[in-house]
């Protein structure tokens, strides 16, 4: 391999590797970037096994090859050296040169077979999902995935759960989460059908990764979906994640709105202020707060004994029977964070779930299981 | 009786069995590979994940694909070892592992871990790895490797596929190869010779076979030990594997068995079977193992060991 | 205004209990033994003089029992549970604000409710006496430390007559008490200070504050502020939930099945459940442990397995569900079992229990009435007058307990018989 590259271009691709290589792993090769060339473009490849990125650019080639080097010592030696081109070459799989006009630097590099095999290759089928789209599905379920101090053992619950479906009005993504205490949904509609069969699971470690990628706002940025994986792809960006195998539990029953017979309409805004004020309130052992929903107000109730109470009246449009029903708050507040205007609260009695949504504005709903009391 | 594993010496049956097993689509998701320390277990879960995986021919590992190859340089990303850290297997790298265990493979078709030896694992080990041993992901099997398997919580044994190691046979007609004599030799426990290159130890044992025709135990003893008590070659541990496995022949003859380790045993006249001989034998082999890392006179110690061998020739 | 604060402790509690059904054992030594017969964990006097000492083992005092012919009893929980609660049913009446500290202990406050602190201390001591007839001693101070440095000094000088009250002589009194008495002093820390010349009470309360607090931490500052007459530690009214209940109990021999060791952990189970009831918790995690006799004098081996509930719960059978399961987990056949544990953790109020979307909930008001109900009629009739099969009825491997008086106070068919002709 040998090949001749500005160092700013060369600088800038393994910045944006450096974070998916693995030090600590029992794989000593995870800390190396795989360095390829085909054509005239250079491939910079690196995965924690988690997550696998690869960055590519034009440059140069004068022979075309492969190795694996270590990431980090590549960067912080090319991040010193001075502007200008940069001579790369690497004699049969052992050592790499790298010169420019005054260095002379030797780097020992390690058999690119051995590199875990990552294929990039963007599928035919694949669907393309606009940033705009995917970003906010992602935020609003995102939450209530459980964290992994939960060591939750039913492991297709430590992903987001992501689907498409095609009905008369038209086709929707959809994602899904639950920590098994409530559960998240956000729907939204896309402009041509996919494919996904049963869907795929996401698993927490590489949902935080998309959305951080998605926070870049690279240019031409977009989600790219096909039936058994997920790419975010952006000019001469491209990464995966490793998915989670298995069924996710059935979750549809709980957001049929047909089953909730009561419903009180109250302003988000509103709650969520009143919410804060009783979390301050309440301590970590007893996190209880009770809900009194009536017709036109709903009555909000929090005691710790320890601390003081909150005893809270705010209007609401109520239908149904009056319902007494206690939450977790911090449950309840993390999907309000979302909601404009009116939230839509949904309940089947005291001991039932609980359902949350913004009316008509877009197709998120969040169910919230109570305390018993 | 061959078989396409050729790193494998031996375990003919258990080969079979897990050659089916990888072409098969129904696939235990939890083996336990039971058998003596050295005996080559946990070379059969290697060979296993490349029969389950070879790229180019599935059930008998070609060598050379992208994946047997990364398995011998032991960095495949989907064959997972747990191994003890200090005296344990802690319960952080079973709770590591499992945390992952939803995960799809990486590249391989299986994902594999290897837990080994299995009964080093603490309660707490134990206890987290019991749930996902229930029900792994599809995609995803253990290997549990021990040669202490009585160690192991029935619960845990009772949801493996159990495959018992025994010592590999050797047949005279191998003999060429000279895996069958060190086969034979170390009481078929090929891994048991670890540290000690193959014609010392056919050397070693030739020596130690001519005190049934007469040599001087003493003699013998002085010289692997000509300093008394120092052992800088290690020869004592290689020493006590080859009595041990004559030893054995002795027993098996005794009681009209022909299956030997040590084949020139059938030229040489016993006296008829003496348990208590047996027993004293064993018992000094036994002394030795233990002592030997202490500051004993090993001259005096093998040269007892030797004589009390001796007494079983009719000679 | 100044606070008062008294420590009720009452004498060599366990021999006490015994006697109070017992006149005959007003002046014979008397020693009460440790579960399973082993040691002795409580001596009256009489005892203390022969030297008899706190947790000897029984069989290496033989001898000495023969010889005095010291009445041996085996403990006999159940009765001095009830006898502590009789105790502090009476203390209760003396003042608004008090501590149950043990089960032998009891601080009060006494601010406000008399003028004569000394005065209303006997009357105390008095009442207590006569209606539950356990003897006590009470100290008296302006620190929760102090009183009980006034108790030890009633107990241990006949003059005060089981009443003193530390204030007017503290210091005095302070220097003729060993660091190591001091209530917040561990063994260790006693070693230390003395190595600083810290060797009475006095000694410590004198000590500079930062010196103090460097070495013996803020705990320790509290105590020497305490020893100097200013309360530190307010009385704890309402004890806070224990954060785990833990029940475990040696067996009476050696068990060897995986029935038996499931029997005695479902009645453990059914015990550390009760307990949860009473202070109104669930648990949402529970751990079992499973203790071999040792082998050849080595350690005894220990076996650990716990899960996770899915909906925290205090309902017995759903438990004892959970510990069989445990135990069958970590069960192997072969050795002798010595000890089976259950601890119940993750405690929350059982009246805020999260729900779950995939379990539902096994504590349905029908299991709650039923759970009650089972309190109810214990509480009335005696702990373990109904309960599961499942914990087994001959219970074959329970603890030994060969010398234990009847249960005087609290089962129907012990109840001490007077014959009136």
């Amino acid at each position: 391999m040998k090949y001749t590259i500005p160092k700013d271009t060369l600088q800038g691709m393994l910045a944006k590797v450096q974070g998916f290589t693995e030090r600590k792993s029992t794989l000593p090769i995870l800390s190396h970037v795989l360095m390829e060339t085909s054509d005239d473009k250079l491939r910079l490849k690196a995965t924690d096994l988690h997550t696998s990125i690869q960055v590519i650019s034009s440059c140069e080639i004068k022979e075309q090859g492969a190795c694996a080097i270590s990431a980090k010592s590549l960067y912080d030696v090319v991040r010193e050296l001075p502007d200008g081109k940069i001579d790369i070459w690497v004699e049969d799989h052992t050592r790499a040169h790298i010169h420019t006009e005054n260095n002379y630097i030797k780097m020992n590099v390690m058999d690119p077979e051995e590199y875990p095999v990552i294929d990039f290759s963007l599928a035919q089928e694949g669907f393309h999902v606009p940033v705009h789209i995917m970003k906010p599905m992602v935020e609003r379920t995102m939450f209530s995935v459980p964290s992994q101090a939960e060591g939750e053992t039913k492991y297709t619950l430590n992903g987001a759960l992501l689907t498409a479906t095609q009905e008369k009005k038209g086709s929707y993504l959809e994602m899904v989460t639950t920590d098994s205490r409530r559960l998240s949904v956000a729907r939204y509609e896309i402009d041509q059908p996919v494919e996904m069969g049963e869907g795929i699971i996401i698993p927490r470690k590489g949902l935080q990764e998309i959305r951080r990628l998605m926070d870049n706002r690279e240019e031409n940025a977009s989600i790219l979906l096909t039936r058994e994986s997920i790419f975010f792809v952006s000019e001469d960006t491209r990464a995966t994640v490793r998915l989670i195998e298995g069924k996710f539990p059935d979750y549809r029953s709980v957001v049929n709105l047909e089953t909730y017979p009561t419903c009180t309409r109250v302003n988000a805004h509103e709650l969520l202020s009143v919410l804060k004020v009783c979390v301050a309130m309440v301590s970590d052992i007893s996190n209880c707060v009770r809900f009194s929903f009536k017709k036109d107000r709903t009555l909000i109730f929090a005691n710790n004994p320890d601390q003081g109470e909150v005893d809270t009246e705010i209007a609401a449009d109520h239908n149904g029977e009056d319902i007494d029903i206690n939450f977790n708050p911090r449950y309840v507040m993390e999907c309000l964070v979302y909601i404009d205007g009116e939230a839509h609260i949904y309940l089947k009695g005291p001991q039932g779930p609980c359902m949350i949504t913004d009316g008509e504005k877009t197709d998120c709903k969040w169910v919230i299981m109570p305390m018993r009391v | 009786m061959h078989h396409m594993w050729k790193n494998i010496i031996g375990h003919t049956a258990q080969v079979d069995q897990l050659r089916g097993y990888s072409v098969s689509e129904k696939l235990p998701h939890a083996f336990l590979f039971a058998g003596m320390l050295g005996v080559g277990k946990s070379l059969v879960a290697r060979e296993f994940f490349k029969a389950l995986n070879c790229l180019n021919s599935r059930g008998d590992p070609c060598d050379a694909c992208r994946c047997c190859v990364k398995v011998n340089a032991k960095t495949h990303p989907d064959l997972v070892e747990i191994i003890p850290s200090a005296a344990w297997i802690k319960v952080e790298s079973i709770r590591d592992t499992l945390a992952e265990i939803g995960l799809k493979p990486f590249e391989a078709r299986m994902k594999c871990i290897v837990i080994e030896p299995a009964e080093q694992m603490n309660k707490a080990s134990a206890n987290a790895l019991l749930k996902s041993l229930e029900e792994p992901p599809h995609h995803t099997i253990f290997i549990l490797v021990s040669h202490k398997p009585h160690l192991l919580l029935p619960t845990i044994i009772s949801r493996c596929q159990v495959l018992r190691f025994t010592p590999v046979k050797a047949s005279i007609d191998e003999d060429a190869s000279g895996d069958a004599a060190l086969t034979r030799i170390t009481s078929g426990i090929p891994g048991g010779i670890a540290g000690v290159d193959r014609e010392s130890f056919l050397a070693v044992r030739t020596e130690v076979l001519a005190i049934f025709s007469g040599i001087d135990a003493a003699d013998l003893s002085g010289r692997y030990f000509p300093k008394d008590t120092a052992d800088p070659k290690g020869m004592a541990p290689v020493l006590l594997t080859v009595v041990e496995a004559i030893l054995r022949d002795i027993l098996v003859i005794g009681h009209g068995g022909n299956t030997l380790l040590n084949e020139e045993l059938k030229d040489i006249s016993l006296k008829p079977l003496s348990y208590p001989d047996v027993e004293e034998t064993a018992r000094c082999i036994r002394e030795l193992r233990r002592g030997a890392m202490e500051n004993i006179n090993l001259r005096v110690a093998f040269t007892e060991l030797f004589i009390l061998l001796s007494q079983f020739s009719a000679r | 205004m100044n606070k008062i604060f008294a420590l009720v402790d009452c004498n060599n509690f366990y021999v006490s209990c015994e006697r109070v059904f017992n006149p005959s054992l007003a002046e014979r030594p008397v020693v009460v033994l440790s579960n399973n017969d082993g040691c002795i964990i409580a001596r009256s006097n009489e005892a203390k003089n022969l030297g008899i000492r706190m947790g000897h083992p029984l069989f290496q005092c033989r001898d000495l029992v023969e010889r005095h012919r010291i009445a041996v009893f085996s403990s006999n929980f159940s009765l001095y549970g009830d006898m502590s609660h009789r105790v502090m049913d009476t203390l209760a009446r003396f003042t608004p604000e008090m501590e149950v500290y043990s089960i032998d202990e009891a601080f009060l406050s006494l601010e406000g409710v008399c003028s004569d602190p000394e005065d209303y201390a006997r009357r105390i001591s008095r009442t207590v006496k006569q209606w539950v007839g356990i003897p006590v001693a009470i100290g008296i101070g302006p620190s929760k430390t102090l009183a009980k440095a006034a108790a030890r000094a009633a107990k241990k000088h006949p003059a005060h007559d089981g009443v003193f009250d530390i204030t007017s002589c503290r210091e005095e009194t302070l220097s003729g008490i060993e660091v190591d008495d001091i209530w917040g002093v561990g063994r260790r820390y006693a070693r230390f200070l003395r190595g600083h010349g810290i060797v009475s009470a006095l000694d410590l309360a004198r000590a500079p504050d930062a010196w103090v607090k460097k070495h013996l931490t803020i705990e320790g500052l509290r105590t020497v502020m305490e020893l100097r007459g200013i309360s530190c530690m307010p009385i704890d009214s309402a004890p806070a939930p224990k954060k785990a209940i833990m029940c475990s109990r040696s067996f009476g021999r050696k068990v060897y099945s995986l029935e038996e060791l499931q029997e005695a952990a479902s009645a453990y189970t059914s015990k550390a459940a009760e307990k949860l009831r009473r202070q109104g918790s669930a648990a949402s995690f529970i751990q079992v442990l499973l203790i071999e006799f040792p082998f050849n004098h080595g350690f005894p081996k220990c076996a650990v397995s716990s899960l996770k509930i899915p909906v925290a719960t205090a309902y017995t059978p759903e438990l004892s569900g959970y510990a069989k399961t445990l135990i069958e987990r970590i069960y192997r056949p072969g050795p002798a079992y010595r000890k089976v544990g259950v601890l119940l953790s993750g405690i929350v109020p059982r009246g805020q229990v999260q729900m779950n979307l995939f379990h539902p909930s096994r504590e349905g008001p029908k299991e709650l009435a039923l759970m009650n109900t089972l309190d109810r009629i214990n509480t009335r009739w005696g702990s373990g007058t109904i309960g599961y099969a499942s914990s087994g009825f001959s219970r074959p491997w329970w603890m030994r307990q060969e010398k234990r008086s009847a249960r005087f106070t609290t089962s129907w068919a012990e109840l001490p018989l007077v014959k009136a002709s």
